[in-house]
C-alpha cells in the first residue's frame, strides 16, 4: 500500500470542502458584497473621499495603508485602498479556516472517524491544505473579479487592468501566507492551533507595519516582519527585486512550517 | 498468526502512567472483552492500537503490522466504533456513509440495508440525530467496512436493549465469517453473553485474561435464605443440591434463593477495594 496516495487526498479534500462550505460561502458572499459595494461606487466617492484624506492625518492614512493612495481620482489607486483592507479580512477567514480544519477535527472528535479510515496523517493533512488553498482561492477570486467587472465598468480612463492584476497578484498572496502557517502551526499543536490565536497573529503583523511606516528609517525592518507592509498595492504595482525577494523569503518559511505541521502531526498524539 | 499481539505496551501522559506494561494475545476469530472501569486504560490500548496515540513503549501488532510504522495498510484491516459517536456535523448520515464507501468496495445497498435494520433516518443531517442514532451511524460505518477485524469502544452506549440485541446479532453473523472482534465495554453481562475471552484491566494493568469456557465450567451457585426470626444467610452451593433442599426443608422459611453466580461476579471481585 502506497504511503502517500492522491486519490485519498482527493477523496478526503471532496468530503472536507463540502463540510466546510457554508464558511467559504459566507465569506464569498461578505468579500463579493463588500468589494461591490466600494467598487461600483467609485465615481460618488471618489471627490469626497479625496476631500476626506486630506483632512486626515498623515499617521492615519498609514495606519490604514492609504497614505501611498493620494490620488482618489485613480481607479488603481482607490481599489489599492480598498484591497489592502479587505486583504486584512481575507486574512482572517483564512487563519480561522486553515486552524479549525484541523484543530476543530480534535476538539469535536471527529479526528477519530476521519483517521480509522484508510488514510495517512500525512494524506489528511495535505487535503486540509488544498481545502485551504481552494476557500481562499474563491474568496480572493470573487473579490478580485467584482473589482476587475467594476474597474471595466466605473472606472474609465484611470483604470489600468495590468496594474489592477498586479495589486491583486501581489496582496492576495498575504491571506495564503497566513493560512498556511495557521494549518502547520494547528499541526504542531492543537493548544496553539486556534482560529482565535492565529487571528491575533494576523492583527499583531498588520500593526508592526504600521509601526514600520510610522517609524521610518528607523522602523524599517519592521516592514519585513510584515507581509502587509511588504505586498501593499504600492509595491505591487512597483515590484522591485527586494519585493520579489521578500516574496520568495515568505514563501520558503510558509513551505518549512507546513512541512514540519505536517511531520509532527504524523508523529504526535491526536487530541482526543 | 495472531489477530493483535500487544507486547510490554506502556503509555503515559507527561508524569502519569496510563497504561503499564499491558500484554494481551488475540488469536484470529475470537471475540475479546476488555473490561475495566473509567479510565483504567482500555480507550489509551484502542487507540494505540488504532495509531490515534503513539505508545511510549512496547509494541502493538495487528495481522503482522506494526501499529506505527504500517498503520495505514493495518486501519484497512480493522473496522473501528469510538466511544463517542462524532463526526463532522454539517453532512446528512447518508452522505457520510457514502464517503465511508469510498474507501471499501460495498454498494449503496449495503448503506440502505443496514439503515433499515438499525431503522436509522439516513436524510437526517449529523448535528440533528440524538447520541443513540449517532451511535448507529458510528455502527454502520464499521460494518460497512470490509474487515478482519472489529475494534469496538463501548458500542452500545446510547442504544435502547432492541438494538444492542440487534447490533450483537450482527456481530455474532461477523464472528461467524471468520472475524476477529475485541470489545470494550462496561456492560459485563453483554461481555459475559458474548466474549469467548476477557481481558481485565485496573489502573493501566490487566489483572487477569480469562477464559470464558473454563469461567462457565466453574460456574458456581448461591443460596441465600431468610428464617421468620429475621436470620439472613448466603453460602455458596458446594453440597449436592438435594442435601441442601433437606436441610433447607426443616427450616421456617420466609425466603429462599438459589442463583447461578454471574461470571459479572468475578469481574467485580478486581474493583472489590473501590466497591467498599
Amino acid at each position: 500500500m502506497k504511503k502517500f496516495d492522491f486519490k485519498n487526498v482527493t477523496k478526503l479534500f471532496s468530503f472536507d470542502f463540502y463540510n466546510s462550505r457554508k464558511n467559504i460561502i459566507g465569506w464569498v458572499i461578505a468579500i463579493s458584497g463588500i468589494m461591490s459595494l466600494y467598487c461600483f461606487m467609485f465615481p460618488m466617492v471618489q471627490d469626497i473621499a479625496s476631500a476626506k484624506f486630506d483632512a486626515m492625518p498623515k499617521e492615519l492614512l498609514q495606519l490604514f495603508g492609504m497614505e501611498a493612495m493620494a490620488d482618489m481620482g485613480n481607479f488603481v489607486t482607490y481599489f489599492g485602498m480598498v484591497y489592502s483592507l479587505v486583504i486584512v479580512a481575507i486574512c482572517i477567514f483564512a487563519v480561522t479556516l486553515g486552524a479549525r480544519l484541523l484543530h476543530k477535527e480534535e476538539e469535536t472528535k471527529s479526528i477519530e472517524f476521519l483517521s480509522s479510515l484508510a488514510v495517512s496523517r500525512v494524506e489528511i493533512y495535505v487535503s486540509k491544505l488544498l481545502v485551504l488553498f481552494a476557500g481562499v482561492m474563491l474568496v480572493v477570486s470573487c473579490g478580485s473579479i467584482i473589482a476587475l467587472v467594476a474597474g471595466t465598468v466605473v472606472g474609465g480612463d484611470t483604470f489600468n487592468l495590468m496594474e489592477v492584476v498586479s495589486i491583486i497578484k501581489i496582496c492576495s498572496f498575504t491571506p495564503f501566507f497566513f493560512g498556511v502557517i495557521a494549518l502547520g502551526i494547528a499541526g504542531i499543536s492543537y493548544k496553539y492551533g486556534t482560529g482565535s490565536i492565529a487571528s491575533m497573529g494576523v492583527l499583531i503583523l498588520y500593526m508592526l507595519g504600521y509601526l514600520g511606516k510610522l517609524l521610518g528609517e528607523k522602523g524599517e525592518f519592521l516592514l519585513y516582519l510584515s507581509p502587509f507592509a511588504t505586498f501593499d498595492p504600492a509595491n505591487a504595482i512597483d515590484l522591485e527585486v527586494k519585493t520579489i525577494i521578500t516574496l520568495g523569503a515568505y514563501l520558503a518559511i510558509a513551505a518549512a512550517i507546513s512541512y514540519v505541521g505536517s511531520y509532527i502531526y504524523k508523529k504526535r498524539d491526536l487530541k482526543i | 498468526m495472531d489477530a493483535i499481539k500487544i507486547v510490554d505496551f506502556s503509555k503515559s501522559y507527561g508524569n502519569v502512567l496510563a497504561v503499564k506494561n499491558l500484554n494481551i494475545t488475540i488469536a484470529q476469530g475470537e471475540i475479546v472483552g476488555f473490561v475495566g472501569k473509567n479510565g483504567s486504560g482500555k480507550s489509551t490500548t484502542i487507540r494505540s492500537i488504532m495509531n490515534m496515540i503513539f505508545q511510549s513503549s512496547g509494541t502493538i501488532q495487528v495481522l503482522g503490522l506494526d501499529s506505527v510504522n504500517d498503520a495505514k495498510e493495518l486501519k484497512k484491516k480493522i473496522a473501528y466504533v469510538p466511544s463517542e459517536a462524532s463526526f463532522q456535523n454539517n453532512i446528512t448520515a447518508h452522505k457520510l456513509l457514502k464517503f465511508c464507501l469510498q474507501f471499501t468496495t460495498y454498494d449503496d445497498s449495503k448503506i440502505q440495508e443496514l439503515a433499515e435494520y438499525f431503522e436509522l433516518d439516513l436524510t437526517k443531517k449529523i448535528s440533528d440525530l440524538s447520541l443513540g442514532n449517532r451511535k448507529k451511524v458510528s455502527l454502520i460505518q464499521a460494518l460497512l467496512k470490509e474487515s478482519e477485524i472489529i475494534i469496538l469502544d463501548e458500542p452500545t452506549g446510547g442504544l435502547d436493549p432492541l438494538m444492542q440485541h440487534k447490533f450483537f446479532q450482527l456481530i455474532i453473523k461477523e464472528k461467524e465469517k471468520g472475524k476477529t472482534i475485541f470489545l470494550s465495554s462496561h456492560n459485563l453481562e453483554e461481555v459475559e453473553k458474548y466474549c469467548d475471552k476477557v481481558a481485565i484491566i485496573k489502573d493501566g494493568e490487566l489483572v487477569d485474561y480469562l477464559d470464558m469456557a473454563t469461567v462457565s465450567l466453574t460456574k458456581r451457585q448461591t443460596v441465600s435464605y431468610e428464617t421468620r426470626d429475621g436470620k439472613k444467610v448466603d453460602f455458596d452451593l458446594e453440597k449436592d443440591i438435594n442435601e441442601v433442599i433437606k436441610e433447607l426443608s426443616k427450616l421456617d422459611l420466609t425466603y429462599l434463593e438459589i442463583k447461578t453466580k454471574a461470571v459479572t461476579d468475578e469481574f467485580i471481585h478486581y474493583y472489590k477495594e473501590e466497591v467498599k
